[in-house]
């Protein structure tokens, strides 16, 4: 009982303790964010083989009801690296007179809501948490933002947009709650299968809308162009690594929580959806000149990808989006970190303005080439196994049609994954950055090996990470291969 | 040692090779290349005991938990690649110690060579079709890395990109076939795979053969993606010989002789195979006879080559396609390697711009020389007895119109190896350039490669011996036999017809020059390349400029706009309800009249 208490309160106890240093303590309340973020890490590790559940009466008749399963784990372990991964990256940057213990608090914040939207087994919880993971996230984009002009309207778009979408989904817990007299997910569980499918599909629908959003379908993307390019990094690195991160783990917790007949239904304007995400996204991507734009449009059509597995229906194509939480954040916190080392050398992410920066930072190089890879699922890296398990998907529900489609969008995000490198990385340097002698900072440094370890490793040996992945599904009644 | 372990051995040894490198590079960089080349000849050794474990028995252990479990196929049509990789790619290493001993990055080369090496590996010796296409992805991983090895250079890059982006449309062809098989049997093995492959609905089998052919043409350079090859040619030479020669693109050869059990359901595709081979030797040699930079004209002979090798798969030659296969791995690695000896020297890939090297670079000139002859078909070197071999299976199958286009292509095959020969390495000197020959480390890997080009075909006895654990069916003959049929053949004549046309075509090459003159349309068609390159190039265009247009129209314009307009709309909205809270009783009232009067209307109806 009390380990859960200890995961979900861990970050929100990190973070009042780091608001409470003096301004010029800054570095010191980062390191401590930063430890806190580990410490969770290290907390969901050592949970790891248990399934546990508490049950929390808060008085009113009110009950909050967490859960820890591989699923859990597996987002929790996500969302905990990417947050020391994004303090990690911003502990370099104390000279910044902004930030402020403040920055890292919201941080923290942030994993609190996320945790607990990966803990919550009652639906008004999950709701609430999942609010309150948006309002630090909002503060993070519209305060430490790099784009004066448009921080206003940046921010209130990826409020509202995203919040649309929160409300659909409560108006979906309004009416099972409603109708079935109960928000408890487990009771729901049995409950649920009793309803007609014509309602189901309808709550079904108004319930993923939270997750539609915040994985960027179209047409409910526009706020992530913006929010992603025009945040600073740490902000964008956030967004990227978390925020998806759990908008992917709604879809793998509520998939299996509706009866398939339900879905069945969703099925096909889901795939659909997804092609045009994919083929859309990667146009912008394509047609792109600023390098971080490029890298946000890219995230947009690799959700396409990971929608497409969830429609699927089948277990491979579920686990594929499912190893999918995994592989989307490494690689984009990779991609991103890698090319900013450059943008920031350069001051500029403009295509044009870049070039042959293999030369100066050739670990960068490596790590966004390995990035990119990943990116449009080419071994020997990461992005691998979750992109054939997903197209393997495709064709498991004798989708050839959208599977080939689909297979054909593939070729599109290699077109823009090599473009991005190739205009960064490759080509004459320009004359002005010739000189220059930079070292990259030691962090910085040692986020992109942690993530190209990982990258590699696991795209060469899947096996360990795969394992949790079919563990967590089996725990959910869906049985991956033989 | 577990003699089961060996596979398993020779595919980790040079991928442990390629993660030590940069690591070693951090505490010894100039060990790097000598370190290579150790771990090339480890696995050059281990290669020798793989030859005795054809047939066995290797060990399989799970990859995916519950989806992939993964092991060796070790038969012949598999260890021929793989030994090609492992010893090829030895000598390929022992040539690179002089060839880029003044090049930078060398850990990044050595690396990605040897991961290069490892992944053709384990691409031939997979025992399912994932794994296959795992290696498969990392070999084009590889080769887009090493095409962009010179950087700094915008040509070597986009040539890179250019490679990926093609070959990544043959292999999602592949990938498609093999999940469709997958979907269908359950099973990635590649043995299930081709024994159950008979009891798919037709639709789906030409679906999955569409697939293979797919990606077959994709990494064997096949009409109409052939495009990627000439371009290609940015790389360091070494690896135009390794893996744009010898190893890579034979990959889709293979590839269609392994499934070539599921190929021979679909007959139509059979036919659809050789025309694609032949016509791609023609166009392949068509375009190589009229080129003038050398690596070139290497790459469009390995297209024409490889265009061979599919027609012969496509008549039913599977044995015969892996035989060129063989053959040709050995001297066309000889001639890229020759021909980065005479660059190394002269700087410069325009032939026109070299000439009378023989004198200065005896050994490389002679070993280009045979290197050339095995090229052309000449008896008694390697090309001869395989290219025999090809055409007398096309004679068989009868089928005449692909056999007519791959002897024409023959015919200009000796022409232009003839032609290649002459213009380098004979006649005059061109070049103002000191020249020397090339030192040890790199005339020892062409000797040996010319000595294979000589005797390799020796080797047909064992090769056709072991070939019945394929499952396909194969002449079973010895060197004699070979010998004694080939020369029997009918084939041999039409080898005969076409070199001796081809050397009288090249013997009075300058009495033709007329016809310049009456085709201008042809030869501008030739210079570039028929065109493709044209027609790609504008087609990628066409991409851009839509994606272009969505991004700044839809999605900045339309999309945009309705964000704003939602909210510009809603301020509107507010500031014009606004009006209504007056705070005047008078309206008030009124408000809440009609209200109770609305919900009197509902109530009553």
């Amino acid at each position: 009982m009390v380990e859960l208490l200890v995961l979900q309160f861990l970050p929100l106890l990190g973070a009042l303790i780091v608001l409470l240093f003096p301004k010029d303590k800054k570095e010191t309340a980062a390191i401590l964010a930063l430890v806190t973020a580990l410490l969770e890490l290290l907390f969901v590790f050592l949970l790891l083989p248990q399934k546990l559940t508490v049950y929390l009466g808060l008085g009113l008749g009110v009950t909050m009801v967490l859960s820890f399963d591989y699923l859990t784990a597996i987002v929790l372990i996500v969302l905990s690296f990417a947050c020391a991964y994004s303090l990690l990256y911003s502990l370099r940057k104390p000279l910044e007179h902004e930030r402020s213990p403040s920055f890292y608090s919201l941080i923290l914040l942030v994993l609190f809501g996320t945790v607990g939207v990966a803990l919550a087994r009652d639906l008004i919880q999950f709701y609430v948490f999942w609010e309150a993971m948006l309002i630090p996230a909002w503060a993070l984009v519209v305060n430490w933002n790099e784009d004066p002009k448009k921080v206003r309207y940046t921010g209130l778009k990826f409020f509202i947009i995203t919040h649309i979408g929160a409300v659909l989904t409560l108006a979906s817990i309004l009416w099972i709650y409603s109708t079935l007299g109960t928000t408890n997910m487990f009771v729901l569980q049995d409950l649920l299968p009793k309803l007609p499918v014509s309602t189901l599909v309808w709550m079904a629908a108004l319930f993923f809308m939270a997750f539609i959003v915040k994985l960027a379908i179209f047409p409910f993307h526009t706020w992530l162009p913006d929010a992603y390019t025009t945040s600073s990094m740490p902000v964008t690195l956030v967004l990227v690594g978390m925020m998806t991160s759990v908008g992917i783990y709604g879809f793998a917790r509520f998939l299996p929580f509706f009866p398939r007949e339900a879905l069945l239904k969703l099925s096909l304007p889901f795939l659909i959806a997804s092609l045009v995400n994919m083929f859309y996204g990667g146009a912008m991507a394509l047609a792109e000149k600023n390098a971080k734009r490029m890298i946000a449009y890219s995230s947009m059509s690799q959700m396409g990808y990971v929608l497409f597995g969830f429609a699927t229906l089948v277990p491979l194509g579920i686990s594929g989006s499912v190893f999918n939480i995994m592989n989307q954040a490494v690689t984009k916190l990779v991609l991103f970190t890698s090319v900013a080392l450059v943008a920031e050398s350069a001051s500029t992410w403009r295509l044009d303005e870049l070039g042959g920066w293999a030369k100066r930072h050739p670990f960068a190089a490596v790590c966004a080439s390995a990035a990119m890879l990943s990116l449009l699922g080419a071994p020997p890296v990461l992005g691998f196994w979750p992109e054939f398990l997903t197209f393997s998907g495709g064709f498991a529900s004798s989708n050839y049609l959208v599977a080939s489609l689909a297979l054909v969008a593939s070729v599109l995000t290699a077109a823009y994954g090599l473009r991005l490198v190739r205009f960064v990385f490759f080509g004459p340097l320009q004359k002005e950055h010739e000189g220059s002698v930079i070292r990259p900072p030691w962090n910085t440094s040692l986020a992109l090996a942690a993530g190209l370890l990982i990258m590699i490793i696991f795209g060469i040996y899947p096996g360990p990470a795969f394992q949790l992945v079919r563990g967590a599904l089996n725990l959910l009644g869906i049985q991956v291969g033989g | 040692m577990n003699k089961e372990m060996i596979p398993l051995l020779l595919l980790i040894v040079p991928l442990a090779g390629a993660a030590l490198v940069p690591l070693l590079n951090f505490f010894a960089s100039r060990a790097v290349p000598l370190f290579s080349v150790f771990v090339g000849l480890v696995t050059a050794v281990i290669g020798f005991f793989l030859l005795g474990q054809i047939g066995a028995q290797a060990a399989s252990f799970e990859w995916l938990p519950g989806v992939l479990k993964t092991g060796f196929q070790l038969d012949t049509l598999s260890v021929v690649p793989a030994l090609i990789a492992t010893w090829i790619g030895f000598l390929v290493l022992i040539y690179s110690l002089g060839y880029m001993k003044h090049e930078e990055n060398l850990s990044r080369y050595y690396s990605l060579t040897l991961l290069f090496i490892a992944s053709m590996i384990g691409m031939s010796l997979a025992d399912n079709f994932l794994s296959l296409f795992f290696f498969w992805e990392v070999m084009g991983v590889c080769s887009y890395a090493l095409i962009g090895f010179f950087y700094k250079d915008p040509k070597a890059a986009s040539a890179g990109v250019k490679a990926f982006l093609t070959t990544r449309i043959g292999d999602i062809g592949l990938l498609a076939a093999i999940l469709t098989i997958y979907a269908f049997t359950g099973t990635f093995s590649i043995s299930q795979g081709l024994a159950e492959g008979s009891k798919i609905a037709l639709p789906l089998l030409n679906f999955i053969a569409f697939g293979f052919i797919l990606g077959a043409v994709g990494k064997s350079a096949q009409l109409p993606l052939h495009v990627w090859l000439p371009d290609a040619m940015e790389a360091p030479t070494t690896i135009s010989a390794l893996i744009h020669a010898a190893t890579m693109v034979n990959a889709g050869v293979y590839l269609l002789a392994r499934v070539y059990p599921l190929l021979s359901l679909v007959p139509s595709w059979l036919v659809v195979i050789q025309w694609i081979g032949a016509l791609t030797a023609l166009l392949g040699s068509l375009l190589a006879a009229f080129h003038n930079d050398l690596k070139r004209i290497l790459a469009y002979s390995t297209i024409s080559q490889l265009g061979y090798m599919v027609f012969a798969v496509g008549v039913g030659g599977v044995f015969a396609s892996q035989f060129h296969l063989f053959s040709h791995a050995i001297f066309k690695a000889l001639l890229f390697l020759c021909a980065g000896a005479v660059i190394h020297e002269l700087k410069t890939r325009d032939i026109r711009e070299m000439g009378g090297l023989q004198k200065f670079m005896p050994v490389t000139g002679t070993t280009f020389l045979i290197g050339a002859l095995a090229l052309m078909g000449l008896p008694v070197l390697n090309g001869f007895f395989s290219k025999d071999m090809i055409l007398e299976e096309g004679l068989i199958a009868g089928s005449w119109g692909p056999l007519i286009v791959a002897a024409l292509a023959a015919l200009l095959t000796a022409y232009y190896s003839l032609r290649t020969t002459a213009v380098v390495f004979w006649g005059k000197r061109r070049t103002s350039a000191h020249v020397k020959e090339a030192p040890v480390v790199m005339t020892g890997p062409l000797t040996l490669l010319a000595l294979g080009s000589l005797v390799s075909w020796v080797l047909v006895g064992p090769l056709t011996t072991s070939w019945i654990r394929t499952g396909l069916e194969a002449p079973h003959i010895d060197w004699l036999e070979l010998l004694r049929e080939t020369f029997s053949s009918t084939a041999f004549l039409i080898t005969v017809c076409v070199i001796v046309l081809g050397f009288l075509i090249f013997y009075y090459r300058r009495n033709l020059g007329w016809l310049k003159g009456k085709i201008p349309a042809f030869f501008k068609a030739v210079s570039v390349g028929l065109g493709f390159d044209i027609l790609y190039g504008w087609l990628s265009q066409q991409i851009y400029a839509t994606s272009n247009l969505l991004s700044t129209f839809f999605e900045e314009k339309v999309m945009e706009g309705i964000n704003r307009a939602t909210g510009e709309g809603s301020v509107a909205l507010s500031i014009s309800s606004r009006k209504m809270q007056t705070g005047d009783l008078h309206w008030n009232l009124l408000y809440i009249v009609v209200a109770l009067l609305i919900i009197l209307g509902l109530i009553l109806w």
